[in-house]
């Protein structure tokens, strides 16, 4: 650190001043990409941690010849890999689902309340049939709006890539949908 | 791909799909409570050695040890952060020794004529690039990463063998130039290089353009208070030199300047 420098203040000496400019400027890019890796919300808090220490040991190897979104959304789709191992493990276990959320909102409808929390089941359900970089297409594109050329320039990938996987996150999505319809018509949970 | 329009808009769906697709939230915003938190917790982790600040990022842990254990990691802060790279490199290595010589500011003109000298001399630049989506290889089955920062900046120091003032304002240019070309597109990736300048090579021979640099990324951020104040320390540094000039142009840009980007 350069202690003797009158400049050296960007911040504390308990943190270098570079990954305290990450976490200032992309911690929120980060929180939502976790989101749609599919990171539950109350596990949200603890995987963003994980993501930035990593961020805080391997920062120094960053070239800078890609944007620093991009590099942390690689960050983000090796954490949140690991993150879905153990969590399909307990989620089967404990039925926890992004729902949860709901609850808290208070809905007044019972039936509106249920129905969303069904819902929202049922969509975590097929997402969760995608591959991490797919699942973050599909999301990013049909649930948020964000255009493929600017999903391309986070993701750092060419924008036929992004159809691609577009085209294959669709025709996942669509089947985990249909065969999710077929089971409950035999009747199975 | 024949459609390229979101399915919610083009209805090109199945009815299952498209009620499932209506019920979606997008992703939350990290809201300030969370983010400062956040921000703590870093820090704390930060001053420790590695080993040990991995270990209490678990929940749960006592921070009574951790902030002990702050206080006297952050006294050998500077040696435990180039320990904890990865691959030793004569940049590395040669930290300390820039740390302890601190190059006295030069004026603002004599600067601006150094960074344009070090800039036409500057050897091809060597900083190859890894792949974007493969911080490591791994699950995601990314190629593997082609030369690190580090290994490309030992060849340049194993090919330019000048006398060492020289190469090092050509490093520095060389860093400034690549958070320069950011600045527009990338400026938070632009502060993180200026941030490196700073850890690197200390007041340096291009300090004040580095501050300057930052200073315009900080506006391109948003970050209005923090540009304004180091905007005034150059002032103060600089006086009467062409900074003037170049900081009221980027803290009060005309209209039809280019807008901050901003990211989903």
């Amino acid at each position: 650190m350069t202690s003797a420098s009158p400049l050296s203040n960007v911040a504390s000496p308990a943190m270098p001043a570079d990954v305290a400019a990450v976490h200032e400027a992309h911690a929120d890019f980060v929180w939502r990409t976790l989101q749609r890796l599919g990171v539950h919300q109350q596990d949200l808090e603890d995987v963003l941690q994980e993501v930035f220490l990593v961020v805080h040991k391997r920062l120094s190897t960053f070239d800078h010849s890609s944007q620093l979104t991009t590099w942390l959304f690689g960050i983000c789709l090796r954490v949140a890999a690991a993150y879905r191992r153990r969590a399909h493990r307990r989620h089967e276990t404990l039925g926890l689902g992004p729902e949860e959320a709901l609850l808290r909102d208070g809905a007044a409808d019972p039936e509106q309340v249920l129905a969303q929390r069904e819902a929202l089941r049922r969509l975590e359900l097929a997402l969760e049939t995608l591959g991490l970089e797919r699942r973050a297409v599909f999301v990013m594109f049909e649930i948020e709006g964000i255009s493929a050329p600017a999903i391309a320039d986070i993701m750092g990938v060419p924008v036929g890539t992004i159809y691609s996987r577009l085209s294959t996150a669709r025709a996942e999505f669509t089947r985990a949908v249909e065969r999710m319809e077929k089971q409950e018509k035999r009747g199975r949970p | 791909m024949s459609d390229t329009r979101p399915w919610l808009e083009s209805k090109a769906a199945p009815e299952s799909v498209l009620a499932l697709l209506r019920h979606a939230k997008p992703p939350g915003a990290l809201d300030a409570v969370t983010r400062e938190r956040s921000r703590r917790r870093l820090a704390q982790i930060s001053a420790l050695p590695a080993a040990a600040g991995a270990f209490l990022w678990l929940k749960h842990v006592a921070l009574g040890a951790v902030l002990g254990s702050a206080a006297l990691a952050v006294v050998s802060l500077p040696e435990l952060l180039h320990q904890r790279t990865s691959a030793p490199s004569p940049s590395a290595a040669a930290a300390p020794a820039r740390q302890r010589r601190v190059a006295p500011l030069a004026t603002g003109a004599s600067q601006s004529a150094a960074a344009s000298n070090a800039s036409e001399s500057a050897a091809p630049s060597a900083l190859q690039s890894a792949s974007p989506a493969s911080a490591w290889s791994g699950d995601i089955g990314a190629p593997a990463p082609r030369k690190t920062v580090a290994e490309a900046k030992a060849s340049v120091g194993a090919a330019s063998a000048k006398s060492e003032p020289e190469s090092e304002l050509v490093r520095e240019a060389r860093l400034l130039d690549l958070a320069r070309g950011r600045l527009s597109t990338d400026p938070a990736g632009a502060l993180v290089m200026l941030a490196q300048h700073e850890r690197d090579f200390g007041g340096g021979a291009l300090g004040l353009e580095r501050e300057f640099l930052s200073v315009a990324a900080l506006v391109k951020l948003g970050r209005r208070a923090e540009a304004e104040a180091r905007a005034e320390r150059l002032r103060t540094l600089a006086p009467g030199s062409l900074y003037q000039e170049r900081l009221t142009a980027v803290l009060h840009p005309t209209a039809g300047a280019e807008p901050t980007r901003s990211k989903p």
